[in-house]
């Protein structure tokens, strides 16, 4: 018997319809990527990790519509975090009722944590700052293939356009960039 | 400036975090959600509303969506010249992908052996075994041949997605390249498959009918319904959306099965 360790995200898709603790360990792999597009898109650490939640229910709602991409799912999940977390207001009133139950789980952050929290949220507002004159669908490349590091393949199912589309967005963008910064050290991109 | 300023960090999620999250997650995908519940209670002006908004859905499905305006749950009559120009397109569109990079298909078609027509889409079957499917109408034009296709959803003209290879043709199943010949009363499945471009599915299934079946129509795995063009011992059907066959109910000379 194989465990969820040996199964790739597509085996354990197929295997959730019947088992969904499948679908926790798809949660569990990549819950911490999905977060972090979640917090780049809304700023707040608290708000991101009830996004997060609601990504992956979001995509357990629409779990036919799945697309893997070299049997990952994590390009499909982070485009639905991008989509979700881009009205993330709406999103969360939504799942109100699924996030209430929560209440009473939730653990104040550590001192550490805080201390980490302000450390990103500074971070990130002096990124935000750089980035202010970008398009969505130019914060979308600089959200998925220059932060999270997705090939242009797979940014091509998280935002379901044509890969030529993301290769013209990608180097649109990195113009941009490189412009206001005046070096071209502006990505850790896969491809 | 480096590139730590250009990939900002995140606050770090906790084991136990994700441990908590993953226990929440699960409890709700197990558990029936009680808004659906009040729902079914509604009634008066919104329940009038939602039985409204319920009987569209039912004639139109989920699914018809601009991309796919004007697709009927039902076959229609052609248009005049309608299939003729279908079958232009179609062949030009095998063409295409017979000489796309690593296609083994065919540059030329079989003979046609089905056509199926809703609204402004037909759909044409060509062949009897390992058939070519090809889609057409509105911005729609698809040509699936195995597990290759070619074609384009909502193209525009000059659009870059125009006359591409689709990107993925996914979820093919239930594909039976050598399907037994059907009882004479029975319906068999040969190809369904899902073909996805531009964020937009549609879905084709094309079977074989025994000799006693004069119609066949479709339940889906959205439980909406289909009914199929029935012709020349196959029966053929798409719609909108990634729904798959669930069951098909059959019409015979002795009645429905």
């Amino acid at each position: 018997m194989r465990t969820y360790d040996e199964l790739d995200d597509a085996d354990l898709w197929e295997l959730s319809a019947s088992d969904r603790e499948a679908f926790g360990e798809i949660f569990r792999r990549h819950a911490r990527a999905v977060f972090a597009i979640c917090y780049w898109r809304t700023g707040d650490a608290a708000m991101a990790e009830d996004v997060t939640s609601v990504v992956f229910l979001e995509a357990w709602r629409r779990r036919d519509l799945v697309v893997l991409e070299q049997r990952s799912a994590l390009p499909w999940l982070l485009g639905v975090a991008n989509h979700t977390s881009r009205n993330a207001t709406r999103s969360l009133c939504r799942y109100t009722h699924a996030l209430k139950r929560l209440d009473g789980h939730r653990e104040l952050p550590t001192d550490d944590e805080v201390i980490d929290r302000i450390d990103a949220e500074t971070s990130l507002r002096m990124v935000n700052d750089i980035a202010r004159d970008l398009s969505e669908p130019e914060r979308e490349i600089v959200l998925l293939v220059f932060w999270s590091g997705l090939s242009y393949e797979a940014t091509s199912v998280a935002l379901g356009i044509p890969v030529g589309t993301v290769r013209s967005r990608v180097s649109r963008t990195r113009r941009k960039l490189q412009l206001r910064l005046g070096d071209n050290r502006v990505t850790k991109e896969a491809s | 400036m480096n590139e730590e300023l250009l990939t900002p960090g995140a606050p770090a999620l906790s084991d136990d975090w994700i441990a908590q999250r993953t226990q929440h997650l699960l409890e709700e995908v197990t558990t029936p959600s009680p808004r659906r519940t009040r729902r079914y209670v509604l009634s008066g002006v919104g329940g009038g509303a939602l039985a409204l908004t319920a009987a569209l859905v039912a004639l139109l499905g989920p699914w018809a969506t601009p991309a796919f305006a004007g697709w009927t749950a039902q076959p229609t009559s052609p248009a005049s010249g309608q299939l003729s120009t279908a079958e232009t397109a179609c062949a030009s569109l095998a063409a295409d992908l017979a000489s796309a990079p690593g296609s083994t298909a065919p540059a030329t078609l079989s003979p046609l052996s089905l056509s199926d027509v809703r609204g402004p889409y037909s759909l044409l079957v060509y062949g009897t075994s390992n058939p070519v499917l090809c889609v057409l109408g509105n911005s729609l034009s698809s040509l699936v041949e195995g597990g290759t296709s070619i074609g384009s959803i909502n193209a525009q003209a000059g659009n870059e997605l125009n006359t591409v290879v689709h990107k993925t043709v996914t979820q093919s199943v239930n594909t039976n390249p050598s399907p037994a010949t059907p009882a004479p009363g029975a319906a068999v499945v040969d190809i369904n498959n899902t073909t996805v471009d531009d964020g937009k599915y549609f879905s084709v299934v094309e079977g074989a009918v025994g000799s006693q079946v004069t119609g066949a129509t479709l339940q889906l795995s959205d439980r909406t319904s289909v009914v199929t063009t029935v012709e020349n011992g196959l029966f053929a059907a798409w719609w909108p959306g990634p729904a798959t066959v669930s069951s098909i109910q059959v019409t015979t000379t002795a009645g429905v099965n």
